[in-house]
């Protein structure tokens, strides 16, 4: 059984959440055959692996959402492709209309050399842009308006333009330009089935970041999030199964136009075996260590956490903050933390880069998260596994992880406001000056990721899923490890 | 043009007679007044050198190489001409004055370039088959190049609307051509004809280096992006073509009517056919005023509206863009009208003083035979060149090039067909390719206005294109390890 997974902006690139979530999967199945779609910006990047890859990933396949156009060794003078009635119909129902004509799209898009930049130009793109624009932004510079809808469709355009590899179950890892890879894959491959599993909720998260976007203004905003919202209905429309990883994002699916019949949760799991016999804290360590591990970026709200820790320490001196994991993802949001701590003078702040989580975590004597979107955090988990209480924002899953959904295992640590500096501080200090109520916390986390996250849950969930997605497909299941036979 | 349209606007606002009939002379000064300079020049060089008594083969040899000069230096002056005048108008909206010296140089080497290798081959075979005297070839070849050179470095200064310079200059240098010829002839002893084509050689070469010299001034620093300028030639090839074609389609019928029995051939070197070259240069004249009126009330009036659109496309509503493109049009349409009106007028006018006071003077048979078919002709081309001008303020260069096919084509065969009939026709022709050139254009421009959104926001590209084969997409295989 081959398996397509499909990710945008992570796996194998970039170390984090979703990335470690899709090596984990890959690993814990491996009678899986595996190949991967991975969206990334441009070419710059294309290669350049974090991760070490697993025997059953046999396939990396790239896709970029800033290209250029490549239509054709021997296309020179040839004249753009012509559209018949029934795609430029179905164009402008993806642009204009309520019901989208997918599938007529991804046929469009399945024509070998369709040059994206031909499409864009034509008259037929003009013409139902000029017809939108009069139905509802006649008000505004009409040239500025056509060429944000260029800007627009440009990536899903790149992104309707990718062949994926033949596969039985395409897996997307979230909606987006990934759910629209996996749903056009359908139109390739009949009988092939498709997974959608969303760890933060897509629409949602591109949402919030075009609201805060100083790129994009006024109407504009409204016009970005629709393309988003427009393209997460298609992958719920397509999909066979979606998945969430809690109770309040698998709500949140049904809203934005996922069926109810579709959408089921999946936690996240993660292998507990790894956090036993870990390395702990000396008994003569006379610091009280708060730990974040976490990738130094904006979403992540590191600035927040520094001013937080900077106050909670001048209360109490022993604190030390271990802000471990990458910081080259954003080097200027990176270069403006160390900034913070260099003018805030702010001691017992150590950036340890990346890091191997088992060597450092039982050190810790708290985690910490001040994330400003998250979904099921694997960070909050790790903490859990090695008995460590959390605080964390009131983000994705991190209120039903540490004060429980509907269990009796007690708080595993403190939920704080987003961007609350002072919450943060008194959350600091409360665990900082009660180490037995820390103690206690980090118990409580502890048996509810035994009780509901551990990865063998995970595997089974999984197991169940692809195994029903199979049956679906008339494919044959099987527990055979997977041989590459070259 | 535009910038003489800009003036006459401010001149016409006024709305005087007198302000009138100032913005027509000015017109008058800025468009025609140099050429007409130029043939003053040359008749005060007749009239007081004496050429009536000069000898038939001498005379002969001298009035075709002044024919050919004027003739072949347009020729060859068009095709580049259009695209450094497009470079130039570039470069000078994005403020990048240090390219201008490089296009000027790419320019003047083109030019001359061109005009040599045409010019040398001709006027050794010249020297050998004809037996003209080194001396008298090598001065035809400079005032050849003269010629040449003042077309090229006219368009940079009509750009930086130097009219009342250009006009000066050519005032200035004939008023001095007369005198040196005059020197030459009675001071030096020079022959007639030689006195006045050295005139005319150091007049023409003294026009270019003043033109030069005051375009050089404007742009004192220098790129060195030769490249650049190149490029333009390749990008804009359809300009270069539609150029000279059309400057073909105004002398190919003249070439045809060369090669027909009634052709005069001067030394085994030139060959001409003076009394179809004499008609349609009276033909010409006939219609000169076309261009006058053109600037005067057609550009003037439609440069504003055309201002007007492309200002509602940048940054108005789509409604504000519709309305201004309406009126666009509508302006085009009158001014065309009102054009072909005023010099209908104007033609039939000079045509009937022409058809009265040209026997009186000389010119009659079958010059007058042929003159009223060429008449019509030269009016319709006239009226032609401004619907091409528009297909250029449209960026229609594939409409202008097809335009020139037809005019250069037309006349070509058409005059082919024509020198078999009687003289009254022998115009016919270059009518019908004028016509037929005119009617294309009239229905271009009506297509551009149904397909001018298209024209407008789908040209170029939303992002580099590669003319081959996608990579692969895969980066890892691990069956190929």
């Amino acid at each position: 059984m081959k398996v397509c997974l499909i990710a945008e902006g992570c796996y194998p690139y970039l170390v984090g959440g979703v990335s470690s979530w899709i090596h984990s999967i890959i690993k814990l199945f491996p009678n899986i055959e595996f190949n991967l779609i991975t969206i990334i910006a441009d070419r710059s990047i294309s290669g350049k692996f974090a991760y070490q890859l697993p025997d059953n990933l046999t396939e990396v396949h790239e896709v970029y959402l800033q290209d250029v156009d490549w239509i054709g060794k021997y296309n020179y003078g040839k004249k753009p492709v012509k559209l018949k009635k029934k795609e430029e119909e179905a164009l402008k129902s993806l642009i204009i209309g309520k019901n989208i004509d997918w599938m007529t799209v991804f046929h469009m898009f399945n024509r070998k050399n369709i040059s994206i930049n031909h499409l864009l130009m034509s008259p037929q793109f003009l013409d139902i842009t000029k017809e939108y624009y009069t139905l509802r932004f006649s008000d505004i510079t009409f040239s500025d308006f056509l060429w944000t809808m260029r800007s627009i469709y440009l990536p899903l355009f790149f992104a309707l333009k990718c062949m994926p590899p033949k596969a039985d179950i395409y897996h997307c890892v979230s909606t987006g330009y990934a759910g629209i890879i996996g749903s056009k894959a359908l139109s390739l491959y009949s009988g092939a089935k498709l997974l959608i599993s969303e760890h933060g909720i897509y629409t949602r998260e591109r949402e919030e970041e075009i609201i805060k976007a100083k790129w994009v203004q006024g109407i504009y905003k409204t016009i970005w999030i629709e393309q988003f919202r427009k393209m997460s209905k298609c992958a719920y429309y397509f999909a066979d199964l979606v998945t969430s990883l809690f109770e309040q994002a698998h709500s949140l699916q049904i809203q934005l136009g996922c069926p109810e019949d579709k959408a089921l949760i999946t936690p996240n799991g993660i292998e507990v075996k790894n956090f036993e016999n870990i390395p702990i804290k000396e008994p003569d360590d006379p610091y009280i260590n708060v730990g974040a591990i976490l990738r130094v970026t904006p979403i992540k709200d590191v600035k927040t956490m520094i001013n937080a820790f900077y106050y909670a320490h001048e209360k109490q001196p022993r604190l030390k903050l271990w802000i471990m994991g990458p910081d080259d993802e954003d080097a200027e949001y990176a270069a403006d933390c160390h900034e913070l701590v260099r003018a805030l003078n702010a001691e017992n702040i150590v950036f340890t880069g990346s890091i191997k989580t088992t060597d450092y975590i039982g050190k810790m004597d708290m985690t910490i998260l001040t994330s400003i979107s998250e979904g099921q955090p694997l960070t909050i988990l790790e903490g859990f596994a090695a008995k460590k209480p959390c605080i964390a924002t009131n983000v994705g899953n991190c209120h039903g992880l540490i004060y429980g959904e509907k269990d009796s295992f007690g708080d595993a640590g403190i939920v704080v406001s987003i961007m609350n500096i002072s919450e943060i501080t008194a959350a600091i200090l409360k665990l900082a000056e009660n180490p037995s109520l820390a103690k206690k916390m980090g118990q409580n986390g502890y048996n509810r990721l035994m009780a509901k996250y551990r990865s063998v849950y995970m595997e089974e969930n999984y197991k169940r899923i692809y195994k029903t997605l199979a049956e679906m497909s008339g494919v044959t299941y099987t527990e055979k490890a997977f041989v590459l036979e070259r | 043009m535009a910038g003489i349209g800009v003036q006459l606007n401010k001149i016409f606002d006024k709305h005087t007679l007198t302000s009138s009939l100032y913005g027509i002379g000015f017109s008058f000064v800025y468009t025609i007044a140099p050429m007409l300079v130029v043939i003053g020049c040359l008749f005060a060089m007749y009239r007081v050198l004496g050429f009536d008594e000069v000898g038939y083969l001498e005379r002969e040899t001298f009035s075709t190489s002044i024919l050919y000069i004027f003739i072949f230096s347009l020729l060859t002056s068009a095709p580049f001409n259009s695209v450094l005048s497009k470079y130039q108008t570039d470069r000078i909206y994005e403020q990048r004055y240090e390219d201008i010296r490089p296009c000027i140089y790419v320019g003047i080497l083109s030019n001359l370039t061109l005009s040599s290798l045409l010019a040398i081959p001709f006027y050794i075979y010249e020297a050998i088959v004809g037996q003209v005297e080194i001396y008298y070839v090598f001065t035809t070849y400079m005032a050849y190049l003269g010629l040449t050179l003042t077309f090229s470095t006219m368009v940079y200064n009509s750009i930086l609307k130097q009219y009342k310079k250009i006009t000066l200059y050519f005032v200035c240098c004939m008023v001095l051509t007369f005198l040196l010829s005059v020197l030459f002839r009675f001071l030096l002893q020079f022959s007639v004809t030689y006195s006045m084509l050295l005139a005319i050689a150091i007049g023409f070469l003294l026009i270019a280096a003043l033109e030069l010299s005051n375009v050089l001034r404007y742009f004192p620093t220098n790129s060195y992006n030769y490249k650049g300028v190149l490029q333009y030639y390749r990008k804009f090839w359809q300009l270069i073509a539609s150029n000279f074609l059309y400057t073909l389609g105004l002398f190919v019928h003249n070439f045809v009517f060369w090669t027909t029995p009634s052709n005069l051939v001067v030394r085994n070197t030139y060959i001409c056919n003076q009394s179809y070259d004499m008609a349609s240069c009276l033909a010409m004249f006939t219609n000169i005023s076309a261009s006058v009126l053109f600037i005067s009330r057609v550009e003037m009036h439609f440069h504003d509206r055309y201002k007007e659109y492309t200002e509602a496309v940048i940054g108005g509503k789509l409604d504000s863009i519709e309305k201004a493109k309406k009126r666009m049009f509508r302006g085009l349409s009158s001014q065309l009208l009102s054009l072909a009106h005023i010099q209908f007028i104007v033609s039939v006018i000079v045509y009937l003083i022409a058809i009265v006071i040209l026997p009186i003077m000389g010119f009659a048979g079958m010059i007058m035979e042929i003159y009223p078919q060429l008449a019509v002709g030269y009016f319709i081309s006239f009226l032609m060149y401004s619907e091409l001008l528009f297909l250029y303020y449209f960026d229609d260069l594939k409409g202008a090039v097809l335009n020139g096919v037809i005019f250069a084509g037309v006349t070509l065969a058409g005059s082919i067909i024509a020198a078999n009939l009687s003289a009254l026709w022998y115009g016919v022709g270059f009518t019908t390719a004028a016509f037929l050139a005119f009617t294309f254009s009239y229905f271009r421009l009506r297509w551009i206005e149904k397909n001018l959104d298209s024209h407008v926001f789908c040209r170029g590209t939303v992002l580099r294109q590669v003319y081959d084969d996608m990579p692969d997409a895969v980066v890892y295989n691990a069956y190929k390890k």
